[in-house]
Order: structure tokens, then C-alpha cells, then sequence
């Protein structure tokens, strides 16, 4: 077991390391001057962004200096008289052959690396402090969401899917059924929207936006219930899109589950049907559940990215996708390293998961 | 061509007409099954009081979109007191789908019992309005005889019959055990869902007994799960299992099919010990002829949800009459057989259930086949007090019965 | 119990007495069986007339709709009425003076929806039932040739893949499993911010970056056919009819496109009607957060990207948004009920 868990994250980083190496190339697509674009947008929103500062965003992720650049680092040598200096920026001038842009974005690429080996993911552009900590600043909101959310949709999904599969061909399972794929079929956006406008615009039972009320100052019980107010339509979105697969799961899982030979025996036996659906056939049908529930847990860290935006709530979906709108390289290489490793983390969880409740798998 | 199609296949407004007219059935079927219904509703009497299963013109029906498959149409046949019947037939002959009738395992909405009683002596406790057996003043729990008719039972009394009074081992060892159980939780529970006031020590002590009854030391396998056990294990398992509740009758559908040769002898041993250490009936339903005249007391033979032929053991094996029975024991191999005969058999399928003629099923496969066999089916003749069969030709012997 | 009473439309008569009992019935042809089962479902037939009316608004609407176009703005005019109250004291005498501000507008924006606009007008004054139907066309579109060339792809890679096994398999589902763990939308923001800076730098026409984006989509996205196919085929090649075309000296080609493709069709066929509705839902997304087609083209996510901006029109004019988002939800509905009932249809295990 331990030794497949080794190889298994052995095998894990190698992923990893090709699924980092593919999004470096994406964000390297994007063109130089576009960094040069969000310094000049830097400029015009009045802070004016030092030339030594721009460099050092060039340095932290391994581009090359645009000529312009080093141009007016030239220009200002020789405003400042420091000319010793002048011929070694010079020397960086040109150099734009296809080989040598290559060998910078491979060099770029080990340099990132070496950082992410050393714990260090830089630091955002954007928000000005390290990634790691920004995500780790917004990573628990999104994980309140995700997590009480997901309670939910197990909550009601399981029992919602087992009736409907108990109750074949009923007008119960007909209503399930179109339930899961209502679920499945709303867009996040537009149903979070609708929501929002219902609910709380029209009928103003709940704040349309944000964490709390940043006109009051709570504390304690009454924090809490601000909290649940601002929450309540966010996590009702999320739950109603999610719980439609799910709900899917169980019904088929149960199906196959029902008319397999086992449970024939079971009846046989002369259980009840209750009995004979709680216990024999209900255990089985949560093999899957539970491999699932394991494979989603670290993914409850990864932020909803369209319900946090709409609800404009201080996740870190909505952090990242500010970062990404913008093209803060450093947070979105951060936050996509994040995700997959979440993702590899999951699959690796519900693997382990499998083994623990079915003993008919072993991992080796 | 197109004429050939519209011959072969079944039109637009045919498939309606099916499908409308099935859903109509088994909604009156199913809503029959699942009926409140007052004991006295399904109580009966047997015919015979030798007899501890009465099978009478039973008729199972599956209603699939292609039409009524007539899976069993009219059978009838008795299991007397501890006796072993061997029920035997082609594939898809519905001996099966009998058994599973018993059992009322039939797979709703399609398959339905249409028609047709099935009674069994049933011997059980005494039991209040609830379910609960009682106790009489001394603390013992007393039996009863009661005479069930299974066919009318609504399903959920079935479990007053199912396991405690009528056991099954089926045909597929391998998935007929919950994967996630151990054996050991999978025997307890018959005996603490069918003795009344057990304990689970009570129970693990029963178990153990029950798989050392069938050749298993209990140790190892005990707290085992199924998927760790070889398949003559598994149904060596299924065996104890249905041994447990100690039950009346014994419905064994195909037990020894889906293993190998050596295991199949050995699992058949066990159960020709079996038959002779339990008080009660075996129902033994296979295709081989073998093991049928190895076991059985009695064979009942099966041809396209009919009964065709049924007598004693050395009846159909000594003196078979149907042209079927005789085929059937001619395509046997044997080792006494000259190298250059070539094995008999029979020729033709089995009729297709969907759609049966009136006249009988077996005709154009038939050697013996007269003019009469054109008319309608041939009734059930008689042609020894336990011998009948189904056949134009001993039409003379004996009166229909 | 009642009396055995099948009605006579149940069974069917005999040809003649002269047929073999096994021959004498009469089945569904497949294609029949493949129908009903099909159609058995309401929710199949519901999905089926949703697909269908969509592609019909959005490709014949026009043809009929032609009042207003998609870049054709309502220059009727548009006056608006601003009153404000003023009170002044003069002498202890108080003076309340109405001012009414009459402003008129060149755009007609954000009309009522009446006989001239149907669903009224937008921010920017472009008739919103029109621009349902051209941004449906875009949304379309996109998901229909992104899935086919996913499935494409995805079938060439799983075929390869499956069928030379060895290291051909291996590289092949390494490259699947690291493209699994590539998170979708993040990717298709990232390219799309990549994109702005191609579009600044005239690399890239302003039109075509939600078709290069969608491409992209494809080229993360194809490896759940690709290991669909594999497994299929993987199976497949163990049976004998496989044997067969080998002893029968058939050619490589010959034995994937004619023997092998035509049984993982069904799969895929239900995998791609299901793809479609999850392909408009990223289409969607995209374009709700503006990183879709731009101004002044539309897609109907787009449509309801004013509303990030502009909560007015969120409380204040549905007609302005919920028409586009209707019809994502109508559109990804009906191609996941087609595709759900496509699978029980194909499904031989599906019995009822």
C-alpha cells in the first residue's frame, strides 16, 4: 500500500512537471509587450512604475528585456552620467532569433522551477505580495463555501438518487431525472444572476453581494448570522448545479448495484426489501460515493471561480480570475500549480479511498 | 425486398399496439403484487397432503416490447415430501423462471405471474398481527402448518416464505455473494433474521456448523470476504447459507453449471449428503441428464415453458415417451458407443416464446410427428400412476388427465 | 387471481403452419428497437424539439426577422425625461420650482420591448431578439465544430493509441493524463489574456479569437474520447471477429475505419451529443467574462456580460439578459437530454 502510494506520487510529480512545463509555454505565449501594455496601464493609473521595477518584473519571471526597455535604462545611464555602464546594456541589445527566444523561455522555465523547489512562487504582480500567501489569505473563504456546499449535496443528492432508482420508471424517478439534468444543464453565471436578482434585489431577503457588511461592525453570534445572510444564495447556487450529477451517480450506481445477483440472494434469504436496499445494496452504492467524496476534497480548496465572481466574494477563484483578466503571470502560473496539484491529489485520494472501502481491490 | 421486410419485422403500429397494451398489463399486475391483501386470501389447501409444493398451471409472462414472451405457459408439477425433483430442459425452456415464480424472484414490471397457483406447506412459528413469533408459556416457540398459495401472496408477506421455508442456491457462485460482507456476516444473518430470539454468538456458532456441514473449516473462512474464496467455495457458501434457516425446500437452480468438472462432482456429492442428513425437499433444476439420474427422485421435463414429461426417475430413464425425452437421452454421449456413430441430435431450435401455435411446440423437430400433431396440444396422458406425458401418440394408452 | 386475458393486438398471427416455430415471429428491426427505445422517453423527444427549434431561430430566424440586424443600432432616438424638485425661501415665502430636463438621445437604448423591438433593446441600442438569433449562430457554431474536431482528434489518438498498444499507447496516455490535469477555464482565460496581446499586436483578427480559442479548447480537451476509443478498442481487438479480419489478411487501415470505428460509434455518438452541451456552457463562460467574441459581434454569453457592470440592468431589464441566458439553458438542456436518451436508446444492457 505505502510502496503504490510512493509510486503513485512519484508518478504524480513527473504529471506535474509536464503540466507545469505546458502552462509556462501558455503563459510565455503571451507576447513581451503586453507585460510592456500593464506597465504602461500601471503608469496611467497614476503610481509611476519605477525602471528598475520593471525590470525586476522581467527578472522574477525570466523574460528578456524588451530594446525599448533597455533603451531608456540606456538613456537614463547617461542622464545619471554612470557611461562605464552604458556598453554592457548595449551588449543585451538584439539577439531576437528564434533559438535564442527558445533557450530563454526553457532558461525562464528551470528558473521558475528552481523557485517552486525552493517553496517560492514570487510574487503577484497584481496584489504586490507573495503568491503562496495570497492564495493561502484567500483560500479558506472559498473552502467554508465549497465544503458546506458539498455537505449538502451529499446530504440531498444520496437520498434523491437512491429513491429514484428504488422507484424505476415512477413519476418520482421521472422528477429526479429531470432535476439532474436541470442541475447539469444550468449555466453557474446566468442561474447564480437570476438568483441574485430574485432573492435579493427583488425581494431583498439577502445582501447581493460580499462576505459581510462592511458598513456595520459584528462580532460573535451576530457575525456569524452575517455570514449565513451573505453566503445563503452563493451556496444555494453552487449546491443546486452540483448536486445534479451527483444525484446522476447514485441513480445508476444504485441501478447496476439492484439488479446485480447479490442482491437476488439477499432477498432470497428473505430480508426485507428495506432491509435489502439499506444494508446489502446501499453499502455497495457507496463504494463510488465515497471514492468520489475523496477524490473532491482537495478540489474544495480550488475556489468556485464564476459563483465567487458573481457574488463578488473575496475567494480565491475571484482572485484568480482578476489575475488571470489581467495577466498577473506569477499568480496564475501560482494558482494553476495549485489546481493541478489539487487535482493529482484528488485522484490519488480516491484511489486510496477505493482500497479502504471496497476489499476487493488491493493497490498495489 | 420490401415485402420480406415488412414479413420479418414488426411494423410501426404493431409496436404501439404492444407497448400500449403491455403497460396496461403489468400495471394491473404490479398492482396486484403490491395489493394490502388479508391472510385468508392467499391461505389454501394442498391437493395432496403428501405433497410440500403444488405447481399448478402456472403461467409467467414477460411483456417485452417485441411481445408476450410466454416464458412459462401452464406448468404443473408437485415436490412431495422429502423427495428430490429434478427439473430438466433445454435452455430458456422456463425451468428457471419456475423456480424463480416459487421464489416470486420474477424481475418487475416486465416478468408478472399471470395465472396459476403455486401452494406450499409452510411449517412456521406462531406469530402475532406484527409478524413477531410468540412464545407459549414455557418460553418455547411453537410451529404451524399453513398452506400458501405463493402465486397470490402480495409481495412484501413474501418473506414469510422466501429463506426460512424455502431456500435457493443459484446458478452463478461468483456474483451471488455481497462483495462487501464477510461470509461470516452473510450466514449470521439468516439465522438472526429466521430463529427466533438468536443472539449473535448463537448465530456464529449455527454458521460455523453450517460450513462444516459443507466441507469448510469455519476458521478460514469465517471472517473471509467472498471475492478471497475460489468459485466451489463460493458455492459451498451458498449452500450453508440456504441450509441455515434449516428450510422445508430447497431450490438448487443449475448449482453446479458455472464450475468445472472436478468441482461440479464435488459440489453434487455434497448435496446427495446434503438430501440425506436434512428433513425436507430438493427442487433440482439443470440441463444435464446426469446429474438428474445421479440425484433425483422424480424428473419433470421442460420443453418451451411446457411441461412435456414427468414420472419417477426410472420412468423417464427407463421407459421415456415424449419424443422429445427420447431425443434428449439419445444425444447424450456414452462411452459405449461404436466410433463411427455419429453423435444423435435433435434437429432444429427451440421455438421462439413470443409467439407460440396451438399445435404442438415440438412437431417440426419431431421424427414421430402424424397428422394429428397439427391439431391442438396434446393434454397431459397418463401412462402409469407417476408417469405422464404430453404426446399425441399415447393418446390411446391411458384418458387425459 | 384474474382470468388470463390478453387482448388479440398482443399476440400476432401465425405467417402459416409451415414456417419453423423459431422463424415464425415477427421482432423490431434494430433500427426500429434503436427508435423506440429512443423515443420511449418524453425527455428525448422534449431535447429533440429544443435542438431543433434553437437551430431554427438561429438559422432561419433571420431570414424572417429582418427589421433589425446584429451591428445595426436603433438610431430612432431616444428622450429622456429628468425632473428635479427645488425649494427656496424668499421673505419667509417658500418657492418650489419642478425642472424638467428633456434630453434627446440619438440611440434608442434600452427600450421596452413593443411591436418594434420585440424584447426591447440593449445598453448599446442593438435590438436584443436579433442579436439572440446572430449570437446564437456564433455559440452554436463554435461547440458543434469544437466537439467534432475534439471527436476527430480524439478518435485518431485513441485509435493509434489502442491499436499499436506499446510505446505509441504509452506516450499517448501520458500526454492524456497531463492534459487531464490542465484546469480548463483557467487555461482558456490565460490563452484568452494571450490573445489581447496578439489582437494589440495585429497577429490575430479581432473576429477569429473565439475560434482560435475554441481550437485551443480542443486540443486540451480530446483526450476523454481518445481514452474512450482506446478502451473500446482494447476490448474489441480481444474478439473474434478481430481474429477474423486478421486471418482474412485485411489491412491495417482497413481493419480500424471498417471494424473497428463502427462499434465504438455508438459511445461516441452519445459522448459527443453530451459534449456539445458542456462545449456551450464553456463557450458561455468565455464570453460571459468577455474573453469571447467582442463588440461589436455577439454570442449569447456575452449578452449577459453587461450585467457584471451595470446592476441596473441586472434588477431593472431582464429582457435585456434572461432572453441569452434562456436559451444556453434551453440549448445545453436539450443536447443532454438527446444525449441521455441516445445512451439508453445504444445501450444494449438498458432493458426495460
Amino acid at each position: 500500500m505505502l510502496k503504490y502510494i510512493l509510486k503513485r506520487i512519484g508518478y504524480s510529480i513527473l504529471v506535474l512537471l509536464g503540466v507545469s512545463l505546458i502552462m509556462y509555454f501558455l503563459v510565455r505565449l503571451m507576447p513581451v509587450d503586453y507585460i510592456q501594455s500593464k506597465i504602461d496601464q500601471m503608469n496611467q493609473g497614476g503610481a509611476t512604475v519605477q525602471l528598475d521595477t520593471q525590470f525586476a518584473m522581467y527578472d522574477t519571471y525570466g523574460l528578456e528585456y524588451p530594446d525599448k526597455l533597455i533603451e531608456a535604462k540606456i538613456d537614463d545611464l547617461i542622464e545619471k552620467g554612470q557611461l562605464d555602464e552604458v556598453a554592457q546594456w548595449e551588449a543585451m541589445l538584439g539577439g531576437d532569433s528564434g533559438w535564442a527566444q527558445a533557450e530563454k523561455i526553457f532558461k525562464g522555465y528551470f528558473t521558475w522551477l528552481g523557485n517552486l523547489l525552493r517553496l517560492d512562487l514570487g510574487v503577484s504582480f497584481k496584489y504586490g505580495v507573495p503568491v503562496a500567501d495570497k492564495i493561502a489569505q484567500h483560500m479558506g473563504t472559498s473552502f467554508m463555501i465549497a465544503l458546506i456546499a458539498t455537505i449538502f449535496e451529499f446530504m440531498i443528492a444520496i437520498p434523491l438518487g437512491i429513491t429514484a432508482a428504488t422507484h424505476q420508471y415512477s413519476i418520482r424517478d421521472y422528477v429526479v431525472t429531470v432535476l439532474v439534468m436541470v442541475g447539469i444543464s444550468l449555466p453557474s453565471f446566468f442561474f447564480g444572476n437570476v438568483l441574485k436578482n430574485w432573492l435579493s434585489l427583488q425581494l431583498g431577503w439577502f445582501p447581493p453581494q460580499g462576505l459581510v457588511d462592511a458598513t456595520m461592525s459584528y462580532s460573535g453570534a451576530a457575525l456569524l448570522l452575517d455570514y449565513v445572510r451573505h453566503l445563503f444564495i452563493p451556496i444555494l447556487t453552487v449546491v443546486i448545479l452540483s448536486i445534479g450529477a451527483r444525484m446522476r451517480m447514485t441513480r445508476t450506481n444504485m441501478l447496476e448495484v439492484l439488479n446485480s445477483d447479490y442482491i437476488r440472494t439477499a432477498r432470497a434469504k428473505g430480508l426485507k426489501e428495506s432491509v435489502v436496499i439499506n444494508k446489502h445494496a446501499f453499502r455497495n452504492t457507496l463504494i463510488p460515493l465515497v471514492t468520489s467524496l475523496a477524490g473532491l476534497l482537495p478540489s474544495l480548496f480550488s475556489g468556485a471561480i464564476i459563483t465567487e465572481q458573481v457574488f463578488d466574494l473575496p475567494g480565491i477563484g475571484n482572485v484568480a480570475l482578476v489575475a488571470m483578466q489581467i495577466g498577473d503571470i506569477p499568480f496564475i502560473m501560482g494558482y494553476n500549480m495549485f489546481l493541478a496539484v489539487l487535482s493529482v491529489i484528488g485522484v490519488l485520494c480516491a484511489d486510496v479511498m477505493y482500497a479502504v472501502v471496497d476489499p476487493r481491490v488491493k493497490l498495489e | 425486398m420490401a415485402k420480406e421486410k415488412t414479413k420479418n419485422y414488426l411494423s410501426g403500429k404493431e409496436i404501439r399496439a404492444i407497448s400500449k397494451a403491455n403497460a396496461k398489463e403489468m400495471k394491473r399486475l404490479e398492482a396486484y403484487k403490491n395489493r394490502k391483501a388479508d391472510e385468508s386470501e392467499f391461505l389454501s389447501a394442498m391437493k395432496d397432503d403428501e405433497n410440500i409444493l403444488e405447481i399448478e398451471d402456472l403461467h409467467t409472462f414477460f411483456f417485452t416490447e417485441q411481445g408476450v414472451v410466454k416464458a412459462v405457459n401452464g406448468v404443473s408439477y408437485n415436490v412431495p415430501k422429502n423427495a428430490v425433483v429434478g427439473v430438466v430442459g433445454e435452455s430458456g425452456c422456463g425451468k428457471s423462471v419456475t423456480s424463480m415464480s416459487v421464489m416470486r424472484l420474477i424481475q418487475g414490471p416486465t416478468g408478472q405471474i399471470v395465472d396459476g397457483s403455486i401452494r406450499f406447506k409452510s411449517s412456521d412459528y406462531k406469530r402475532d398481527k406484527k409478524g413477531n413469533p410468540v412464545a407459549n408459556a414455557n418460553g418455547e416457540f411453537e410451529t404451524e402448518e399453513k398452506v400458501y398459495d405463493i402465486a397470490k401472496m402480495p409481495i412484501h408477506e413474501i418473506h414469510r416464505i422466501r429463506g426460512k421455508q424455502i431456500a435457493m442456491i443459484f446458478q452463478e457462485p461468483m456474483t451471488s455473494l455481497n462483495p462487501v460482507f464477510t461470509i461470516g456476516q452473510q450466514l449470521d444473518e439468516v439465522t438472526l433474521l429466521h430463529v427466533p430470539g438468536a443472539t449473535k454468538e448463537m448465530a456464529k456458532a449455527k454458521s460455523e456448523d453450517m460450513l462444516r456441514l459443507v466441507g469448510i473449516i469455519p476458521e478460514n473462512v469465517y471472517g473471509a470476504f467472498p471475492h478471497e474464496l475460489s468459485g466451489g467455495m463460493r458455492q459451498r457458501v451458498m449452500i450453508a447459507m440456504a441450509l441455515a434457516a434449516e428450510p422445508r425446500l430447497i431450490i438448487a437452480d443449475e448449482p453446479t453449471t458455472a464450475l468445472d468438472v472436478t468441482i461440479q462432482a464435488q459440489i453434487l456429492d455434497l448435496l446427495q449428503d446434503i438430501k440425506n442428513k436434512i428433513d425436507g425437499s430438493i427442487l433440482l433444476i439443470t440441463h444435464d441428464l446426469g446429474v438428474i439420474a445421479e440425484m433425483a427422485d422424480y424428473v419433470v421435463v421442460m420443453y418451451a415453458g411446457k411441461v412435456i414429461e414427468k414420472g419417477t426417475v426410472f420412468e423417464i430413464f427407463q421407459d421415456p415417451r415424449h419424443p422429445y425425452t427420447i431425443g434428449l437421452q439419445k444425444s447424450k454421449p456414452t462411452m459405449t458407443l461404436d466410433d463411427n456413430t455419429e453423435l444423435y441430435n435433435i434437429p432444429g431450435n427451440v421455438p421462439n416464446p413470443i409467439n407460440m401455435p396451438s399445435h404442438c411446440y415440438f412437431k417440426e423437430r419431431c421424427a414421430k410427428c402424424t397428422a394429428k400433431c397439427s391439431g391442438e396440444y396434446p393434454g397431459m396422458v397418463q401412462v402409469s400412476p407417476t408417469h405422464f406425458v404430453a404426446c399425441h401418440l399415447y393418446d390411446e394408452e391411458s384418458n387425459n388427465v | 387471481m384474474d382470468e388470463l386475458e390478453l387482448k388479440e393486438n398482443n399476440t400476432q398471427e401465425i405467417v402459416d403452419t409451415e414456417t419453423p416455430l423459431d422463424k415464425n415471429v415477427r421482432l423490431m428491426s434494430p433500427n426500429q428497437m434503436l427508435v423506440r427505445r429512443f423515443f420511449r422517453s418524453k425527455l428525448s423527444i422534449l431535447g429533440l424539439i429544443m435542438v431543433v427549434g434553437l437551430f431554427l431561430f438561429c438559422f432561419l430566424g433571420p431570414v424572417f426577422y429582418t427589421q433589425w440586424g446584429e451591428t445595426q443600432l436603433d438610431k430612432s432616438g431616444k428622450t429622456e425625461y429628468a425632473t428635479s424638485v427645488h425649494t427656496y425661501t424668499v421673505d419667509g415665502v417658500e418657492y418650489t420650482i419642478h425642472q424638467t430636463t428633456e434630453t434627446h438621445l440619438i440611440d434608442n437604448f434600452l427600450a421596452e420591448p413593443s411591436t418594434v423591438h420585440p424584447l426591447g433593446t440593449d445598453d448599446q441600442g442593438y435590438d436584443v431578439l436579433a442579436r439572440l438569433m446572430y449570437g446564437g449562430r456564433v455559440s452554436l457554431l463554435v461547440s458543434f465544430m469544437t466537439v467534432i474536431l475534439m471527436t476527430i482528434f480524439g478518435v485518431i489518438m485513441g485509435g493509434l493509441s489502442g491499436y499499436f498498444g506499446g510505446w505509441v499507447d504509452n506516450i499517448i496516455m501520458r500526454v492524456c493524463d497531463v492534459l487531464m490535469c490542465l484546469p480548463g477555464v483557467p487555461i482558456l482565460l490565460i490563452l484568452s489574456s494571450a490573445m489581447d496581446g496578439w489582437v494589440a499586436l495585429d497577429l490575430v483578427e479581432e473576429e477569429m479569437r473565439i475560434y482560435i480559442l475554441m481550437f485551443f479548447l480542443t486540443v486540451i480537451s480530446w483526450s476523454g474520447t481518445a481514452r474512450l476509443v482506446r478502451g473500446q478498442i482494447l476490448s474489441l481487438r480481444e474478439q473474434e471477429f478481430m481474429t477474423a479480419a486478421e486471418a482474412m489478411g485485411y489491412s491495417t487501415a482497413r481493419k480500424i475505419f471498417k471494424h473497428l470505428i463502427p462499434n465504438v460509434m455508438p459511445q461516441l455518438i452519445v459522448q459527443m451529443s453530451l459534449s456539445l452541451g458542456s462545449m456551450i456552457l464553456y463557450e458561455a463562460t468565455l464570453s460571459y467574462l468577455n474573453m469571447g467574441i467582442k463588440a461589436p459581434y455577439t454570442a449569447w454569453g456575452s449578452m449577459i456580460n453587461i450585467i457584471t457592470t451595470n446592476q441596473d440592468i441586472l434588477q431593472n431589464y431582464p429582457n435585456v439578459w434572461v432572453p441569452a441566458g434562456v436559451c444556453i439553458v434551453i440549448a445545453v438542456l436539450g443536447f443532454n437530454f438527446v444525449g441521455d436518451g441516445l445512451r439508453d436508446a445504444l445501450d444494449p444492457k438498458a432493458r426495460r
